[in-house]
């Protein structure tokens, strides 16, 4: 009896303590999407896909998820987890924004005195100093938006000058819009999204699950890659 | 002991000191409430995410506008954040009669680009769906209508900007706005609609959709079911709106609504307080926004009836209404 007891109770404790994966980045891929395709990779590994910042940072907050699978603008959050896998896009470990604009003419030279939108993937602040960073650029002004969808009204709104965007998101808006826009500049290569795992977890099983993953083409990417 | 407790009272009160100094070093903003769902939700985001940084004082609109100018006087907010179109009033009264100039963001209101005009102290986001979001997002939702020229009813004398950036913003998209003005001397344009409104209906394949403005003066009890209800009965068109209470299945109207997405306005306005705080921006160069954070609502009981088909990819963010 004292046996089966310990080993409820050893079982229940197990189970508080099921590995999370926690997914949030930017992209055009729906989040059932995307929760459906890891969940069926990584059968017995709970996953929660987030679509708004807000979301993340809460969750990030709360749970301490042992791993995440993040943007870019991550490293940028949090020290305590270890970037341990990156997701390839065109088999690439790196990709740009591209910067959009209604005007062909809008030159870098104005780009300190111009008015930018993005999706919200930081604080405030620390999205300003990103911004700074990739583009090597101070802006007048960062706005930001809780879905990749909302760039293009707030571009054809004139709320901002211009939109960075990731190409494969771009690809998919030019479905919903067809208003013309111009690329006028790109920033520094920024990460695709990767996996990372909080530090001092030991259990890196999720690393062999996500590299075998045949359905990450489903969302958008060619494969995955040690760090 | 005696001496202990002395220590403990000194440092408990250099403690309240400091916390208090911390609390008065902080501006404060002020926000007009009202009862109301949807009014405390966008609060209540407000209050969380402007709290660290600033006194958030809350002045409920049940109270009157001489309590409103006297909370303001005590106060002094750096900033006011006008939930309604009461409370702009409040704001302009309060202007006019004390040349209180507090920067003031309006929330939460109607028709702001036309009140707000010429206002230089008081900036907003307005709270209809932009035409240009809906009918992208509608076009981009029906997966078996072609949305290229779409019908709209309005009244000239109230909306003629309106309509005309949205003609400007769809044109480029590829969408012809037809705007049909129903506005005559000597006649409601309620009555004008009932009149003459059907013989739109009547021009076979010249709309693909129809556009339902949200006007008071042409959606309301004279109108509603002998008008609108009728068109979208006996019309093959989907009728579009901006607000979910029009495109709930029981309102026989619209298969396709949106309506401001509550925790996106909320950021919105967040950063609006940061441009005006923190960079400096004024008021009157930063005017009225476009609302940006939508919902999405299809309804599916309407699209049964009329024979139209959800875009599958359509489905994100999107609520389904039986």
């Amino acid at each position: 009896m004292k046996s089966l007891l310990c080993f409820i109770l050893l079982m229940f404790t197990y189970s508080l303590h099921a590995s999370e994966l926690v997914v949030f980045y930017p992209s055009s891929h729906s989040v059932k999407e995307i929760e459906q395709t890891f969940e069926k990779g990584l059968a017995k590994e709970q996953v929660t896909v987030l679509a708004k910042f807000r979301d993340f940072k809460q969750i990030l907050r709360k749970n301490k998820p042992d791993y995440l699978i993040v943007g870019d603008s991550f490293s940028h959050l949090e020290k305590d987890y270890k970037k341990e896998l990156t997701l390839l896009r065109n088999n690439s470990k790196q990709e740009k924004f591209i910067l959009l604009s209604l005007k062909k003419s809008f030159s870098k030279k104005n780009f300190s005195k111009a008015r930018l939108g993005m999706v919200t993937t930081l604080p405030k602040k620390i999205q300003r100093k990103y911004a700074k960073e990739v583009f090597s650029q101070k802006f007048k002004q960062i706005k930001t938006v809780s879905k990749p969808e909302d760039l293009f009204p707030l571009l054809v709104f004139e709320a901002v000058d211009m939109i960075a965007i990731e190409p494969h998101i771009y690809k998919d808006l030019k479905k919903k819009y067809s208003t013309k826009v111009y690329q006028v500049g790109v920033s520094k290569p920024i990460s695709t999204p990767a996996l990372f795992i909080k530090k001092g977890i030991k259990k890196k099983s999720i690393i062999r699950k996500i590299k075998n993953m045949k359905s990450l083409g489903k969302i958008g990417f060619s494969g995955a890659a040690n760090e | 002991m005696s001496n202990w407790i002395k220590l403990f009272q000194v440092g408990f009160l250099l403690f309240a000191f400091g916390h208090s100094v911390n609390g008065f070093s902080k501006e404060t903003i002020l926000i007009t409430t009202k009862k109301g769902k949807d009014f405390q939700l966008v609060y209540k985001n407000l209050n969380r995410d402007l709290s660290s940084s600033y006194n958030v004082l809350e002045f409920p609109l049940e109270k009157n506008y001489e309590e409103f100018k006297n909370v303001v006087k005590k106060a002094k907010p750096s900033l006011m954040i006008l939930m309604d179109n009461s409370s702009v009033n409040f704001a302009k009264r309060l202007k006019k009669e004390t040349n209180i100039k507090t920067p003031s963001i309006a929330v939460m209101g109607l028709n702001y680009k036309k009140i707000l005009k010429d206002e230089k102290s008081i900036c907003g986001i307005s709270y209809e769906v932009p035409p240009f979001t809906l009918l992208t997002q509608a076009r981009f939702s029906l997966n078996n209508v072609k949305l290229k020229r779409v019908l709209v009813f309005y009244r000239k004398s109230v909306f003629s900007e309106y309509i005309a950036t949205a003609k400007k913003r769809l044109k480029s998209e590829g969408i012809e706005l037809i705007a049909k003005n129903i506005e005559s001397e000597g006649k409601s344009p309620a009555k004008m609609l009932l009149e003459k409104g059907a013989d739109e209906f009547k021009k076979k394949d010249k709309y693909d959709g129809v556009l339902v403005l949200l006007d008071s003066g042409l959606i309301n009890k004279m109108t509603f079911s002998a008008f609108w209800q009728k068109a979208a009965r006996e019309s093959n068109l989907p009728f579009i709106v901006g607000t979910e209470k029009l495109a709930l299945p029981k309102m026989s109207l619209a298969v396709f609504g949106m309506s401001p997405d509550l925790n996106d306005l909320s950021d919105q306005t967040t950063q609006m307080v940061d441009s005006i705080l923190e960079d400096g921006t004024s008021c009157g160069e930063i005017g009225v926004e476009e609302l940006i954070g939508v919902t999405k609502i299809w309804n599916s009981k309407q699209a049964k009836e009329k024979d139209f088909i959800l875009n599958p990819k359509a489905k994100e963010n999107l609520k389904l209404l039986k």
